[in-house]
């Protein structure tokens, strides 16, 4: 293994990473908030198409940015209302949401599958300019990649420092006691879901816009399940969410790394490299009462009418 | 509230099913063709090759009128090829791998509907049912000469050629074997358990369409040090551009178009051009002289293009790789000319050239393939090849 290689899988893993972390933070907000969203594959996909069209027709990929980001808020106030307002179960509406959202986003994408964009631009770590092309291609980043720990942080405040945050949480574990201290569930899953939306669509718009630059069907390829699987892998809590997203997007790229330097072992196995490796994980942390999950979660807030 | 809610949808699900049968007003065409395709057709890859070579119909026939599908699964072809005969499709094109059998069983309870069907190993053949292919391991050779001739021009010693692909198929396999053998035809001749004079390296997506993924098995590639990467997916645009931003050579393969993605370090690509052949299927069809025929058309006949040449390839390397074509063309160059050695077992018996006249047959694990034909780049690879066990 070169340098080269080893600088290269954490390159990959930082860059395919990003759009998993933000995703994962998005349902790490909505899972505290008691409610399962499964229609993350379809919200991505909306997301992404929808930035990827808007930064194709415009030429201004922070407008594309914008425009994924509220195309996922407004996907999950769809959803929000088939679960908060008409208390349909929670797992069939994020599915059926799924296939709304490969549908739609055929619809919206399929003007644009061959277009080329300019990007985000990509800023070089300082002190680096000396490097060949090579090596300074690994680290030039955009904007979003820089951000994605400072809102991993900023989600970790605001889900545990703020006092939005803890009705967001207490929604989550007792929805019949945050409403008998005053605070409207509703209201609040429904903030949960618009915020959690936001930030979903964040990943997806860097997926299509900033690394990719392309858009193609069912382009995110499960990575919305994926989330979801990391966000109890993280324990739902959004700092250890950012270890779960680099160590899964990590073992993509070694795995990748593992088939471009020739080794005997069929592709098929190196490909469930990354999966296994998060079920030893979650099988070597073990589960404790402290970081069980929302003890509302999944359950559907008939209100006390 | 839930009444108004069922009513309005009943509403909808109305409108949408009688649109269905809708049909404009004009005048009758004077053919109307069908056309299904597995990805979008502007996908600067597969997809939009063929649309291109079918909307090339429209021009040169007049009075042709063109319905379309994209997207359309392979396991689902049925009824959108069936909705097109309702509405009055004379022949229709099948134009991606998987929709062989339902075509097949359409055109046997549809006789006044000719079907063509895109891709080689068929040998299914009726009075209106027929195939058509092209030759890309021939094109395939003459990009690894390309690629080999860059190598050589930019004095580096020890080449290796990253392939990013989809899935270990028969075809992949031929194209990465007529890949190599041409680039490798450039240097020494290749001698089994000596190093290998060029490396291409494979490594599989496992999806035909999962974007991130071969961006990650691009830059995989080149942090292994690829000089040169190509691919086999559906459409090439994410590897190429990867491929651009770390500033390394990139081939292109399905359609001529991709060249956009890398205006610096685009080498070359080869593309599928069927226009004229179709327009005279269309023609036999309008006629009523068609016969069905699995057609594997040569470079000879146009089917298959070399894409514009990128801004670093020399003259002299142009000139060689259009020597080569004519003679690939004329049947005096043979990309599987022996000694082949195959990589895990040692020599192959240089696979025979099929007798004058026959087609090609490439293989699949379907067909009855003769017995010349055995061994047929469908299960090995060559010497030179890592990666993609």
């Amino acid at each position: 293994m070169s340098l080269l290689s080893i600088v290269g899988v954490l390159s990959s893993a930082i860059f395919a990473g990003t759009s998993l972390l933000y995703t994962t933070l998005g349902e790490v907000i909505h899972q505290r908030s008691g409610i399962v969203d499964l229609g993350l594959e379809g919200l991505l996909l909306v997301s992404a198409s929808t930035g990827f069209a808007v930064t194709s027709v415009s030429g201004n990929p922070y407008l594309g940015v914008l425009a994924a980001m509220l195309a996922g808020g407004l996907f999950n106030m769809v959803f929000g209302y088939l679960v908060i307002n008409r208390k349909a179960n929670q797992l069939a509406s994020g599915l059926a949401m799924m296939f709304f959202g490969f549908g739609l986003s055929a619809l919206i994408g399929n003007a644009y599958v061959g277009a080329k964009i300019d990007g985000l631009p990509r800023i070089l770590l300082p002190g680096l300019s000396d490097l060949p092309i090579l090596w300074t291609s690994l680290f030039k980043f955009d904007i979003l990649i820089y951000l994605a720990i400072p809102v991993a942080f900023l989600v970790s405040w605001l889900l545990f420092r703020t006092r939005w945050g803890l009705g967001l949480r207490a929604v989550g574990e007792n929805m019949d006691a945050a409403f008998a201290s005053g605070r409207n569930p509703r209201l609040i899953r429904y903030q949960a879901l618009f915020f959690g939306g936001l930030l979903a669509g964040l990943g997806a718009a860097h997926l299509s816009i900033a690394y990719t630059m392309s858009w193609g069907e069912h382009m995110t390829a499960g990575r919305g399940f994926i989330a979801v699987a990391l966000v109890i892998f993280s324990r739902w809590q959004p700092l250890q969410a950012i270890v779960g997203a680099l160590l899964f997007s990590g073992a993509i790229a070694f795995q990748l790394l593992l088939q471009s330097s020739g080794v005997q072992v069929s592709g098929f196995l190196l490909n469930t490299i990354p999966y296994v490796l998060t079920i030893l994980v979650l099988i070597a942390w073990g589960g404790t009462r402290k970081h069980a999950a929302p003890a509302s979660l999944g359950r559907v807030y008939y209100g006390s009418e | 509230m839930k009444k108004v809610l069922f009513i309005s949808l009943a509403v909808v699900l109305a409108l949408s099913v009688s649109l269905i049968g809708c049909e404009g007003e004009g005048e009758p065409a004077v053919l109307t063709i069908g056309a299904i395709y597995v990805g979008s057709i502007d996908d600067a890859g597969y997809n939009q090759a063929l649309h291109d070579s079918i909307a090339e119909i429209g021009d040169n026939i007049e009075g042709v009128e063109i319905i379309e599908a994209e997207n359309v699964p392979e396991n689902a072809c049925t009824a959108p090829m069936q909705l097109m005969i309702d509405q009055g499709a004379d022949l229709i094109f099948a134009t991606s791998f998987g929709y062989h059998d339902a075509a097949l069983a359409l055109s046997v309870d549809n006789p006044d509907v000719v079907f063509e069907w895109c891709g080689g190993g068929s040998d299914n053949a009726t009075a209106n049912f027929g195939t058509f292919f092209g030759e890309p391991p021939n094109g395939w050779y003459m990009m690894g000469m390309a690629a080999g001739l860059m190598m050589i021009e930019d004095e580096v010693t020890d080449p290796m050629f990253g392939f990013v692909a989809a899935f270990p198929i028969g075809w992949t396999r031929t194209f990465i074997n007529a890949f190599t053998l041409g680039a490798q035809s450039v240097y020494a001749p290749v001698v089994p358990n000596a190093t290998a004079a060029v490396e291409v390296v494979v490594a599989y997506t496992y999806s035909w369409s999962d974007l991130a993924q071969q961006a990650i098995t691009t830059n995989a590639l080149i942090d292994q040090g690829a000089d040169v990467i190509t691919m086999h997916v559906d459409a090439p645009t994410t590897v190429i551009g990867t491929a651009e931003t770390r500033g390394v050579y990139s081939i292109g393969y399905q359609s001529v178009e991709a060249k956009k993605f890398a205006p610096l370090k685009w080498i070359g690509g080869i593309g599928f051009t069927f226009g004229d052949l179709l327009t005279g299927v269309a023609q036999d069809v309008i006629s009523g002289n068609y016969t069905g025929a699995n057609k594997y058309w040569g470079w000879d006949e146009g089917a298959m293009e070399l894409a514009e040449w990128g801004p670093d390839v020399t003259e002299a390397i142009k000139t060689e790789v259009l020597d080569a074509k004519d003679d690939l063309e004329a049947g005096t160059l043979y990309p599987f000319t022996g000694p082949i050695y195959d990589r895990d077992t040692g020599l192959i018996a240089a696979i025979p050239k099929p007798p004058v006249g026959d087609p090609w047959l490439w293989l699949t694990a379907n067909v009855t393939i003769p017995e010349w034909m055995l061994g047929w780049g469908d299960n090995f690879y060559v010497w030179g090849v890592t990666g993609g066990f």
